[in-house]
């Protein structure tokens, strides 16, 4: 083809059904434009190191993606909607939604001292208040499971490739050896495995307690 | 809160969240094609552009040059300027490769380092493509990692971690592939 046609754009409330229907080609579509709105937008996000902004950007669009799934963001009268604590709303643009979610997560690791963020009093100062019950759904078991996927994200990146490797690939240790070489041996990769678990359950447990779910 | 209960919900959401990151991960690289692709394509047109232009300005000249003067003159032939395909051969992350050899040319070791073994984690096959795709993206996986291994080796030797390099050497060689030979060659240089 010597000419690139214009791509077909598609509106919040088809992307949000692309993402409870499984529609890939929609949901790519998405994917890309918030890549594209995520690099221009936290520009003046300063601090992160390349792999931090990664994670900043994969964590964010797995909450609104899981958000979208389980249906606590939907479609109604031809809006899109959330439901929240205070009640439903609605989201009049959803790469907007998309994007305080990215700040809101910035600020959280601005806030948890892990990273030498430098004041930005621009982002700081401008932080939504309305924004802090994001994460949250009203079905508990739907709570829950929000709850584990935090936990989950939060662990170190080595933890979750291991379990990723383990429970979502199926590959026994022995494979994930072979693919990690900085695990020098199989006893220490199985040691490893299991402290990633029983840190993971102790940041669950830990969270569910403070959410009175337990 | 049963124990049991927790594990099967803590592996329901690795597996929901594997899931998303490998689509993601597909999605990157299908981003990072295109955008190559793209870049590709405006050069080349840029290319004929000027090759046009240029074109037009030399036939103009002849023909200027034919009006001008009487019969008789000699056309200068036009070749066309040479260029080599700048088409970058994508093979499933190749760009991830070709910043891993920038940052080993620039000297930048531990970030190669670094940058090479978060690439060869990186084998996640989303498991609702078609086995043919799946078995195509492994196939791919399997090419880079053993390109990437090869850097590797290339990284510890130049930032003098000989020994480290020796090891990987050591099992490197009884892989099948391009540099194979190579590296046998290179063993047998370490250990004189």
């Amino acid at each position: 083809m010597i000419f690139e046609f214009r791509r077909k754009s598609y509106t919040d409330i088809q992307i949000v059904e692309a993402y409870q229907t499984g529609d890939k080609k929609i949901q790519q579509f998405w994917y890309d434009k918030c890549r594209s709105q995520f690099g221009k937008g936290t520009s003046n996000y300063g601090g992160l190191t390349d792999y931090d902004r990664e994670d900043l950007f994969q964590d964010s669009f797995i909450i609104l993606w899981e958000k979208m799934e389980s249906h606590q963001i939907y479609t109604l009268d031809a809006m899109v909607h959330v439901t929240t604590k205070k009640g439903d709303s609605i989201i009049p643009d959803m790469l907007g939604y998309f994007m305080r979610i990215v700040k809101n997560k910035y600020l959280e690791m601005f806030h948890s001292g892990k990273y030498v963020i430098p004041i930005n009093e621009s982002i700081t100062s401008s932080q939504d208040d309305s924004f802090e019950d994001t994460y949250w759904d009203e079905d508990p078991e739907m709570e829950k499971d929000r709850i584990v996927s935090q936990c989950l994200l939060s662990l170190p990146k080595s933890c979750l490739e291991i379990l990723t490797k383990f429970y979502y690939e199926k590959k026994s240790l022995e494979q994930i050896l072979e693919e990690r070489p900085e695990n020098n041996s199989y006893d220490g990769l199985k040691s490893r495995k299991s402290k990633c678990m029983t840190n993971l359950k102790k940041r669950i447990t830990e969270s569910f307690a403070k959410a009175g779910l337990l | 809160m049963k124990e049991e209960d927790i594990d099967k919900r803590i592996e329901r959401v690795i597996e929901s969240v594997g899931s998303k990151k490998a689509a993601m991960r597909q999605w990157e690289t299908d981003r990072i094609a295109t955008n190559e692709h793209r870049k590709i394509v405006a050069k080349r047109w840029r290319i004929y552009g000027i090759s046009a232009a240029a074109s037009l300005i030399v036939i103009c000249g002849i023909g200027i040059g034919t009006l001008l003067k009487e019969g008789g003159r000699n056309v200068h032939g036009v070749s066309s300027p040479e260029y080599t395909s700048t088409a970058t051969l994508y093979r499933g992350g190749v760009a991830d490769l070709s910043e891993i050899s920038a940052m080993i040319d620039s000297a930048q070791y531990d970030e190669a380092l670094k940058a090479i073994n978060v690439s060869m984690a990186d084998t996640t096959v989303d498991l609702s493509f078609t086995p043919e795709r799946q078995q195509y993206l492994r196939d791919l996986n399997k090419s880079r990692i053993y390109e990437l291994k090869w850097m590797k080796i290339d990284v510890l030797i130049k930032s003098g971690r000989k020994n480290e390099a020796l090891k990987q050497l050591e099992s490197f060689v009884k892989e099948e592939g391009a540099h194979q030979s190579e590296a046998k060659n290179l063993l047998k240089s370490l250990h004189e």
